[in-house]
């Protein structure tokens, strides 16, 4: 395998990871994200923040991935001594997923203060929670 | 990438996971206590106790990854060790700097929703 072939492959690999890691939070979280969602008072906004929810997850895992530069700091490398370097492009990648990881750590706090927000704001009454008129 | 190495890797992985599964068996129960009464729906509690347990893995995996590994053959061990020490450096740290969020955020979520009475 050409040094190029190695880049391209562990580039893709690494969107490919931080994609799933993306979806196992979304799916870790699911079930009780939409319990939560499902005691809002509010039905037009439980559907949307039950779309926002994956999205943003996504978001945050590809964010985290493509925040991070092979071209590097000061002084900057050149395309012929990234692709060259093999061991430098694995150590790209390896902080792209560690970068995605800790932007999915972010997303996953903010969500849980969001949804307090939410449900001070918009809670069901206990009354009616319980089914009483 | 040397088997030395490699090994470094795993043995670092293995030890940031360890630690964020410890941290979270320690505080699972009593947080499970605090939470059910101030958010009273089960996935609630669920939620939060799920967050904690990505929010802990999740940080001290991105310390533990994004360590370098480039050590040569005739490294002594004692450097394979050091190199080791020099991830954990981050891995604490972000374990650290994540339960110090997600404390902030807990007293939030009890100060919030609890009720007044209680």
């Amino acid at each position: 395998m050409s040094n190029e072939q190695f880049l391209t492959l562990t580039f893709i690999l690494g969107a490919c990871l931080a994609l799933g890691l993306g979806l196992a939070t979304y799916g870790w979280l699911r079930r009780p994200f939409l319990e939560i969602a499902a005691s809002l008072r509010f039905p037009r906004l439980a559907s949307i923040i039950r779309k926002l929810f994956p999205v943003t997850k996504l978001l945050a895992a590809l964010l985290g991935f493509v925040s991070v530069s092979y071209y590097g700091g000061c002084p900057s490398r050149s395309y012929v001594a990234i692709v060259a370097d093999r061991h430098y492009v694995v150590a790209r990648n390896q902080e792209q997923i560690a970068t995605a990881l800790a932007y999915l750590v972010v997303a996953v706090l903010l969500w849980g203060l969001l949804l307090t927000v939410i449900l001070r704001v918009t809670r069901r009454p206990a009354a009616s929670r319980a089914g009483e008129p | 990438m040397l088997l030395y190495n490699l090994l470094g890797f795993v043995v670092l992985i293995v030890v940031s996971v360890g630690i964020a599964v410890l941290i979270y068996q320690l505080l699972h129960r009593d947080l499970r206590d605090l939470l059910s009464p101030a958010l009273k729906i089960p996935g609630g509690t669920s939620f939060y106790l799920r967050a904690l347990l990505i929010v802990l893995l999740f940080s001290a995996l991105a310390g533990s990854v994004g360590k370098e590994f480039s050590l040569k053959p005739e490294s002594a061990f004692i450097e394979y060790v050091w190199a080791i020490n020099s991830g954990l450096k981050d891995v604490f740290q972000n374990s650290l700097l994540s339960l110090l969020g997600y404390l902030a955020l807990i007293t939030v979520v009890v100060a919030t929703l609890k009720p007044k009475n209680e």
